[in-house]
């Protein structure tokens, strides 16, 4: 009788003791708390309409889609940047299967992104390839093919006629990209927190010499985060494609590159890896989209100066993240 | 018996060969598509004026990735260097070049902080940097196309000398830029640090280089270069926009490892950086050439620094590689 009420005791108190522990742990809750009720009070109606809170939920969504493969990277100490190649080109393939499977096509863009993440992995763990430049040209290569196939068919936009369910969307406040990245939040919470990856691509992050001297293959761990990492990005592509009225993507953008990695530094993953994960990608990806639409509602501002603070933010972060780098000397 | 030595110096030399083979190949190529490639002095003036500038910014990005780290922000220090001599001429004059490099020196100043003092990647901090470089430069200009009409601006780098029948003056300022920088690496002491750095950094550390001196210094001269770079394009363009080095980063990038310097730092050098250039800026001109979609550009050079970066790194000396 007593130890039931103990237990249940323990549960409720370690419950409520790791709401300060989850805030102590990702400082950026304070930042999206702070800039909720900043923005609420200078911008109210604006800020708090529902209109708003989709194109929240939306941008979301698509930030996360982004974000949240190459979290598996950062973490191992490495850059991936082929997300936004896997984005465009899985799309565009799946662009062009669709008029022989249907809505089915769009389950290419996971197993491409699969594809190109391994090829990455490969390329980075076994041919030595320094994987920012390596992924970085992988994202060139295909990002530019996208363009060159639209100009080849000679379309204007790779859009798919969007079905019927999606024209009159019946759920009121959640819009149907936002449902579509869910299943690659999902995989990525369920990567990091019940398997054993997670755990070891920190390792690698923190401290690769030592993890080899453990015995564990670092080759193997790397081509798997990169694997994951393309795949997460090939899924929440399906998202992106969604809320771009379904179309792909064919004209390569820096600033989706930035996006990306904004919403990882933001979050509190260091870029030199060892911590994080994408629980704090994903706060990372609503701070972004909450200080892009503040911003972006607030009177007067010139959106000129939006690169210049994006770029200021992402610089304070990586700063602000990047402790705790003694011992080795970076290059 | 002797084909076994014979592998061994073509592996060896591999850095060498492949540049010295690509470019007697594309010279061939291009001669085949186009008759007029080179021959005539116009054909000539198109192609310095499209390297020039580019030149400049690939040797002082060599200067850093022979170091074995990178940076970024070159096409944006180009663009911002740019921007601020279309922006300002009008109320500076000639005022505007000692501002370019002041502000493209800071930029140099606060990577080199970050990677030497902070130890954060340079690949990392130099991309914060580089957009915040462009930030600001999108902020001064607001986007718009700035012209320069002052003949004394544009003479810097579009006089022709000698008048009439030679190059323009901006190819002497890349030739004599580039030379500058050979001269570091190979005939000063500081030169043998950044090679020392980029062999062995621990090692280079245990002899007595100073690391965040060296570094620093390294990441300023490299933004130096880019704001010189700068200033000339906007000289040659007479204006500038904010496209300015957009995109630039690969084949600038490519340009060097194809001209043989390995990003893992320590091989290579500002010598071999000029061939690089060359192959890829007529590799360039030959796709317009026989007018293949422009997009093909950024396809061809991102397989190129792809392949280039997987064939000319020293495996066997980087132990981490990120």
């Amino acid at each position: 009788m007593s130890g039931k009420t103990t237990k249940s005791f323990t549960v409720r108190s370690s419950l409520l003791a790791s709401v300060p522990r989850l805030v102590r742990a990702n400082p950026i809750i304070w930042a999206i708390i702070a800039m909720i009720i900043a923005f609420s009070a200078i911008e109210g109606e604006a800020f708090l309409s529902t209109r708003n809170f989709i194109s929240i939920l939306r941008g979301f969504a698509v930030t996360s889609a982004l974000a949240l493969g190459p979290t598996f990277v950062v973490l191992t100490g490495r850059l991936d940047l082929s997300y936004v190649g896997i984005w465009m080109f899985s799309n565009t393939l799946a662009w062009l299967l669709f008029p022989y499977m249907g809505y089915y096509s769009l389950l290419i863009c996971p197993v491409f992104g699969t594809f190109i993440g391994f090829l990455n992995g490969v390329i980075h763990a076994k041919l030595k390839a320094p994987a920012f430049i390596s992924t970085l040209s992988v994202t060139a290569v295909l990002a530019f093919l996208t363009t060159i196939i639209r100009n080849m068919l000679g379309q204007i936009s790779l859009t798919v006629p969007p079905p019927e369910f999606a024209q009159n969307w019946p759920i009121p406040f959640l819009p149907l990209s936002f449902l579509l990245a869910l299943p690659a939040i999902t995989l990525a919470i369920f990567v990091m927190f019940f398997t054993k990856l997670g755990t070891y691509f920190c390792a690698i992050g923190s401290d690769e010499e030592a993890v080899t001297h453990m015995g564990v293959s670092k080759e193997r761990y790397l081509i798997l985060a990169f694997t994951i990492s393309g795949m997460l990005t090939g899924l929440g592509s399906i998202a992106i494609f969604v809320h771009l009225g379904w179309q792909a993507k064919v004209l390569f953008d820096l600033d989706d590159v930035v996006r990306g990695l904004a919403a990882i530094v933001l979050g509190g993953t260091p870029l030199s890896g060892g911590m994080g994960g994408p629980q704090r990608t994903l706060l990372g990806a609503l701070a972004y989209v909450l200080i892009f639409n503040g911003l972006f509602l607030l009177p007067g501002i010139d959106p000129n100066q939006l690169k210049l603070y994006i770029g200021a933010m992402l610089f304070i972060a990586v700063i602000a993240t990047s402790k705790g780098l003694k011992g080795i000397i970076m290059t | 018996m002797s084909a076994i030595p014979l592998t061994g110096l073509l592996r060896r030399n591999l850095n060498s060969i492949i540049p010295i083979t690509a470019f007697i190949v594309l010279i061939l190529g291009l001669r085949t598509i186009n008759p007029y490639f080179l021959a005539t002095r116009d054909s000539v003036v198109t192609l310095v004026l499209d390297m020039s500038w580019f030149l400049i910014a690939a040797t002082g990005l060599t200067l850093v990735i022979l170091m074995g780290s990178f940076d970024f922000s070159v096409p944006n220090i180009v663009k911002l260097s740019a921007i601020i001599c279309g922006v300002f001429y009008e109320y500076l004059g000639f005022g505007v070049i000692p501002l370019a490099l002041l502000i493209s020196l800071i930029f140099g100043l606060i990577n080199g902080l970050l990677l030497a003092r902070f130890n954060i990647p340079s690949f990392m901090a130099t991309l914060a940097t580089g957009i915040i470089a462009e930030g600001i430069a999108q902020l001064i200009s607001g986007g718009y196309i700035r012209v320069i009409v002052d003949q004394n601006f544009i003479a810097l780098a579009t006089a022709t000398i000698p008048p009439g029948i030679g190059l323009p003056a901006i190819f002497y300022w890349a030739i004599a830029l580039w030379a500058i920088g050979i001269f570091i690496t190979l005939g000063t002491p500081f030169g043998r640090k950044i090679y020392a750095i980029g062999s062995n950094i621990e090692g280079a550390r245990l002899a007595g280089v100073k690391l965040v001196k060296t570094r620093m210094l390294v990441f300023m001269l490299c933004a130096l270069y880019a704001g010189i770079a700068g200033i000339l394009y906007a000289s040659q363009l007479q204006g500038s926009h904010m496209h300015i080095g957009t995109l630039d980063t690969l084949p600038l990038f490519a340009s060097i490892v194809v001209g043989g310097t390995a990003l893992s730092g320590g091989i290579g050098g500002v010598h071999r950086t000029l061939l690089g250039v060359l192959i890829i800026k007529w590799l360039d001109s030959g796709m317009s050439m026989v007018a293949l979609d422009l997009n093909f550009r950024m396809v061809t050079f991102g397989a190129i620094a792809l392949i280039m970066t997987i064939l000319t790194i020293d495996r066997r000396r980087v132990k981490i590689i990120r």
